[in-house]
């Protein structure tokens, strides 16, 4: 079974030029986000005698409004995009999965309290939660992290309750219980790793998902503050110099719009993986 | 029919007394409070700490929400602290502001992407099926604000065709003036809904295409033309107005990036300017409003589907 389904998702995966194109573009991004770090670009070094010029051979795409050199500003805001994309997918994978294996492990009213908390999570929009928790932190990384984490775990936690509902009905659940294992031991061991295909295709939507929302909070001014910078920070310095140097406006969207896309790309193939039936039927 | 109506209505009351709860522990966790905002350099200590009695704002936090709660039941949506203003008074002129860009947006959008999902999950892997579903791939992937700023580039400097600020030119008050100035939120709100809707439609009319009752019209010698448009689409449209009434909450809340980018004077605007003052009576209120409009979406939409299909009725 599991390798019919390995055989797939690779067949899949040579075939669709897409799938390479999303691999290969991630490990590039995370490449020069971290090689970045050992190299001599300084993305704050300023040249005010060149601010907001267009790309030339010397800054291949400009400089900004201070005149430092744009493609390495872009650069390092990979490293903080990216980097709160992974954290704040590992907070609300977190969360989401200890919500929904103690729901649906234990059932009743347990299961009951959790889930009206989702939902009352669930009904209020993102943008609106996220910017008001916001106001709770110190602006920073940390505090982004978190708050992008606490409001993106609903979804995980519903899905993995559901599995979890399947898996403790299966009969070595139901042998370990009869020979008296620890209940946190069951979820631990026998459960978790049952449904780890799911969270892994959750966490990959997850990432593309923090990623969106960092940007659009930093856009608006909620987000990493300066001298830090993601490519939602950028973006929003490109609004105010629109005029006299779009080209600052092209280069972020681009990345945003790449990795987004990828990691989207990857958690199609991931669901193949998990679920072969339903991608069969529904593509 | 109505036992339905009455349970769905008793389950969404505690949800909403939920999220009130939510909302002001929310604010109360804040650093800050409504203090903050009008202690000047002249105010003693003593002066502060008398403020504070007046305003309530040393009772226990249960009492102080049972008053905010009471406040809400009776329409009193409290001051701005900043403007001074009555925020019920500020809702009135900012909803429509906003309703007027988000709902013609999302009828064009849900118009189009029924026609484009229909036709892509008609001709499924065919090129135009490629074309389509690719674009709505990426579209998934764009961010509203990045197209926003390559609009007002092009149409607004570069072209000078529209205006990229505000609803109106200061002054003017024609329809013309407004049109003006609707297009380009208008157009980038409409990309922003569109490729969500597009794949959901997608998606059901190729599993629709799959069930037997479209073997049975082909065999009956139906042109697929016809399968589409008589069978097909009705199936397709039923789940869709799910989406409708899901999408209710959008009319307040659904353009609070685009509305940030053209000054739009919206209810996004006017939030993002609270949360930025720290104005909180206008954050818990738009922070409640947003939620309970979730709430009465999924309630109309459930209603709705109860309606138009008995199944749903009966199973529960």
């Amino acid at each position: 079974m599991k390798n019919r389904r390995l055989e797939l998702a690779k067949r899949t995966f040579l075939r669709d030029k897409g799938m390479w194109f999303a691999l290969a573009f991630l490990l590039f991004i995370v490449a020069i986000a971290i090689g970045i770090g050992f190299t001599d670009a300084d993305p704050n070094a300023l040249n005010l005698q060149k601010m907001c010029a267009p790309p030339d051979s010397e800054n291949l795409f400009g400089t900004d409004e201070l005149g430092r050199d744009y493609l390495t500003r872009v650069i390092y805001g990979a490293r903080v995009s990216l980097l709160v994309g992974v954290l704040a997918m590992l907070a609300s994978v977190t969360i989401g999965v200890l919500v929904g294996l103690v729901a649906g492990y234990f059932g009743g009213v347990v299961d009951s309290i959790l889930m009206r908390i989702v939902d009352v999570f669930c009904a209020i929009p993102w943008i609106i939660m996220v910017t008001v928790v916001g106001l709770l932190f110190q602006k920073g990384l940390a505090s982004i992290v978190i708050v992008i984490g606490c409001f993106g775990w609903m979804e995980i936690s519903r899905l993995v309750r559901t599995e979890t509902m399947t898996a403790k009905n299966r009969e070595f659940v139901h042998y370990a219980e009869l020979i008296g294992v620890p209940k946190w031991k069951i979820i631990l061991l026998h459960i978790l790793p049952s449904i780890f295909p799911v969270i892994i295709t959750a966490a990959t939507g997850a990432i593309a998902n923090a990623i969106m929302v960092e940007s659009a909070m930093s856009f608006l001014g909620f987000g990493v503050a300066a001298p830090q910078s993601s490519w939602g920070t950028l973006l929003k310095t490109a609004q105010s110099t629109l005029s006299k140097a779009p080209h600052m406006a092209i280069l972020p969207g681009v990345l945003i719009i790449c990795t987004i896309c990828s990691f989207n790309k990857l958690g199609d193939l991931l669901r193949l993986f998990v679920e072969p039936r339903a991608m069969q039927e529904g593509k | 029919m109505l036992k339905y109506l009455v349970k769905r209505l008793l389950q969404a009351v505690p949800l909403l007394i939920l999220i009130t709860m939510l909302c002001f522990t929310l604010i109360n966790l804040a650093p800050y409070d409504a203090m903050d905002a009008k202690v000047t350099d002249k105010m003693t200590p003593a002066d502060i700490e008398q403020m504070r009695e007046e305003m309530g704002l040393n009772d226990p936090i249960p009492v102080q929400y049972l008053r905010w709660v009471k406040g809400l039941l009776q329409g009193d949506l409290g001051q701005s602290l900043i403007n001074r203003t009555n925020i019920a008074t500020d809702l009135k002129e900012k909803i429509p502001n906003t309703i007027k860009l988000v709902l013609p947006a999302y009828a064009t959008a849900f118009l189009l992407a029924i026609a484009l999902g229909l036709i892509a999950g008609r001709y499924k892997n065919t090129w135009v099926d490629k074309l389509i579903n690719s674009t709505a791939s990426i579209g998934l992937s764009v961010p509203t604000f990045w197209v926003a700023l390559l609009f007002i580039y092009f149409f607004g400097l570069k072209l000078d065709l529209f205006p990229v600020m505000g609803m109106h030119s200061l002054g003017e008050d024609s329809f013309e003036d407004f049109l003006h100035h609707f297009v380009l939120p208008y157009a980038v709100l409409t990309i922003g809904f569109l490729p969500d809707l597009v794949r959901y439609v997608r998606s059901s009319t190729v599993t629709q295409f799959d069930e037997e009752y479209v073997t049975v019209q082909r065999a009956f010698g139906s042109s697929s033309g016809t399968i589409l448009l008589r069978h097909v689409s009705k199936n397709v449209l039923l789940p869709m107005i799910t989406k409708l009434g899901m999408a209710l909450p959008m009319l307040v809340t659904g353009a609070v990036i685009t509305e940030t980018v053209f000054a739009w004077p919206g209810i996004g605007v006017y939030f993002t300017t609270a949360i930025r003052n720290l104005d909180y009576p206008v954050v818990m209120v738009v922070l409640v409003l947003s939620g309970s409009l979730v709430i009465l979406g999924n309630l109309i939409s459930d209603i709705l589907c109860a309606v138009i299909d008995p199944r749903i009725r009966i199973g529960r």
